[in-house]
């Protein structure tokens, strides 16, 4: 069986200023990558977080699979078939994403009826006489009462509100569902049940997950797996037990251990990194982490690591990922690390 | 315990918010007292519309137009006790750290200037001098490269280095009480790390009592003494922090803590709190959690308030026995 996302060097570029200028300067032309070259597999059915800091790439991987933002390279299949930027409506349908902020992204003016039931009519998702209640089966399905559907957004509340930006998605039947930040507004109780509901509707309807988020106990707690992203590129994508057992590239380890967890001690900011993550303005050479990575040797400046691992399932993108970890007395030494047995997560 | 340690720095008692929206007046504060030793962290956890932030702005007057507060609000600094007027003690011994530093910072000065001018109204120092005294400060809230920072614009600033600019400025002033509400919820994973453990490392070098206001309990957990949780307007339970995410005492604080996705792992529905908060035009009678805990019984709907228990732990659940027997 094909995977359901087959993503080959997604990128997404954004122009940051004049060409011509910075032909003039004698500079390099000002572009950064929002995301660089990522490949993403995923078969049918998992559930997969993508974590990472503001300013990762995260959200914009989830744009770029949705459609909303621009490929710049690479190509992306779904379930084989190539989808690109423009789409038609049956591809639109196939790959559906909810939104952070639930209150932003439902139109005040509408009541929850009207909402649903012009993107049924718009996509022709059911003959016209059955709209009216197929709109009120989407709100059952997101365990809603169906007199919320005239109802506006503004008498709903966060979890609600977060419900239907669910059901809207789901309106379009779609195979892949993306969750970007899906919960992270929502108080700690609502989270739950919206965490659950998506659980089950994952299950129920054999839905693809992609859920992108900040809060790794969420992700630990939805995710089978964990794609890790940093500057733009990922840097480890592992099963999610392997991942918060062992993780295996220094920043995975790191932004473990830097959020709180209960029942564990721990003293805030003796983990810490250091700086603020780099800027996609002035990416770093070599290793993208390096001027924050605690174990970085010379060759981590001079030559960026590739995403390898020694299963299908198991992938880190660091020079020491797989070998043992320069401690602090070797810190300037460092052995070449032996990549002979590695592979790459797909090959091009 | 030495005579200093048990000195009050803080003390709220019932204390009330009324705030008039559309004609409407709501009571999202409904009584709340606690007190905060000198060197103590106290947090205090709550979702949204909880009235935490609430009490906590309206301990320094700065609630919203259209809020009112009454209660009893007593300082008690090294040089003296204060009570009623806050005028008195903001910037002279308290200091506020708020959650979104790009809104709480004025966009229109820059990091070193709004720095300098808490420090100039704390000591009264020449622009020189405060000049001088910026960069300190800015370099011990490690802010890296501090004189060149201190001439940018709040908008040039990352999120983490925006917060510390807002931290500095509260040091400026020298507190001794620190109020902080949600300072890191809307910072990464890391940089949350990097200011807590700067908080943590201000408290131990300068004794500073803190309340810490956030929704994240694990946050908490870390950063806090002792917690105070809050539900519709009024503390369910308080007790040290250990204590009572191990053992709460009530169902409110259990079902919190149950709902929460744990870091360990372990797969399974998440357990949810049924229904929502009351809406707080209309606060139920009795227990105002009552409609939605699994162990509420008749006479929870009719109970007064009271914080039962002593100053070490409290809890205002008529009926905490149920929770041990439900763990044991």
């Amino acid at each position: 069986m094909s995977p359901i996302i087959d993503a080959r060097g997604l990128t997404v570029s954004y122009r940051v200023g004049s060409a011509s200028l910075a032909r003039l300067r004698r500079r390099p032309d000002p572009v950064v990558h929002a995301i660089d070259e990522i490949d993403l597999v995923v078969e049918r059915g998992a559930s997969v977080g993508i974590v990472g800091e503001s300013g990762c790439g995260k959200s914009t991987l989830a744009k770029a699979l949705v459609g909303l933002a621009p490929l710049s390279a690479g190509t992306f299949a779904l379930d084989g078939e190539q989808l690109g930027t423009r789409r038609t409506p049956q591809q639109t349908r196939r790959i559906q994403m909810v939104f952070q902020d639930p209150s932003a992204s439902l139109n005040p003016s509408m009541t929850i009826g009207q909402t649903l039931r012009e993107l049924l009519r718009v996509h022709d998702m059911v003959p016209a006489e059955q709209v009216h209640q197929r709109a009120g089966e989407l709100l059952e399905l997101v365990e809603l009462p169906v007199s919320l559907l005239n109802a506006y957004p503004r008498r709903l509340s966060g979890g609600q509100r977060q419900r239907v930006g669910i059901a809207r998605a789901l309106a379009l039947e779609p195979e892949v569902l993306v969750a970007d930040e899906s919960v992270a507004a929502l108080d700690v109780s609502v989270q739950a049940a919206i965490l659950n509901l998506l659980q089950k509707l994952r299950t129920e309807l054999g839905l693809t997950l992609l859920f992108i988020s900040h809060d790794l106990a969420v992700v630990r707690h939805i995710s089978d797996r964990v794609v890790v992203m940093y500057l733009g590129k990922v840097v480890e994508d592992r099963l999610t037990e392997d991942l918060f057992r062992d993780p295996r590239h220094p920043y995975t380890a790191a932004l473990l251990a830097s959020a709180p967890r209960m029942g564990v001690e721990r003293r805030s900011g003796d983990t810490a990194l250091g700086s603020e993550p780099g800027s996609l303005h002035s990416i770093p050479s070599g290793c993208r982490f390096h001027p924050r990575c605690p174990i970085a040797q010379d060759l981590c400046r001079e030559t960026e690591p590739a995403l390898l691992g020694p299963t299908a399932a198991q992938h880190a993108a660091c020079h020491f990922a797989w070998t043992n970890r320069p401690d602090e007395s070797a810190h300037r030494g460092g052995g070449e690390p032996d990549q002979g047995r590695l592979v790459r997560m797909v090959t091009r | 315990m030495d005579e200093e340690m048990s000195r009050t720095v803080l003390s709220v008692d019932d204390l009330h918010v009324q705030l008039t929206l559309g004609g409407r007046t709501l009571s999202p504060v409904d009584g709340v007292s606690f007190h905060v030793a000198a060197g103590e962290s106290l947090g205090i956890v709550g979702e949204s519309g909880s009235g935490k932030s609430l009490s906590l702005r309206a301990v320094l007057g700065l609630l919203p137009s259209g809020g009112e507060s009454d209660g009893s609000i007593r300082f008690a600094f090294e040089r003296g006790e204060i009570s009623g007027d806050v005028e008195q003690v903001r910037g002279h011994g308290v200091a506020m750290v708020f959650q979104e530093p790009m809104t709480a910072l004025n966009p229109t000065m820059r990091a070193g200037d709004l720095i300098a001018e808490a420090v100039r109204v704390r000591s009264g120092l020449s622009r020189r001098a405060a000049k001088a005294r910026v960069i300190e400060l800015m370099a011990s809230v490690g802010i890296p490269d501090p004189a060149r920072r201190a001439r940018m614009w709040p908008h040039e600033l990352s999120g983490g280095l925006r917060q510390r600019v807002m931290i500095a400025a509260a040091l400026a002033t020298e507190p001794e009480l620190l109020l902080c509400d949600e300072p890191t919820t809307a910072l990464d994973v890391t940089i949350q790390d990097q200011i807590l453990g700067l908080l943590r490392r201000l408290r131990e070098e300068r004794g500073m009592s803190m309340v810490f206001v956030s929704h994240d309990l694990a946050v908490v957990a870390e950063v806090c003494d002792r917690v105070a949780v809050m539900y519709a307007g009024r503390i369910v339970e308080t007790g040290p922090v250990d204590e009572v995410l191990r053992s709460p005492r009530h169902p409110y604080t259990a079902a919190l803590l149950a709902s929460a996705p744990s870091f360990q792992g372990g797969g399974g529905a998440l357990a949810t709190i049924p229904g929502s908060p009351p809406d707080p035009r209309e606060f139920p009678s009795g227990c105002r959690f009552a409609a939605r805990c699994a162990f509420a019984r008749d006479d929870c709907r009719q109970a007064p308030y009271t914080l039962a228990g002593d100053e070490h732990r409290a809890t205002a659940c008529i009926h905490p026995e149920v929770l041990m027997e439900a763990s044991a």
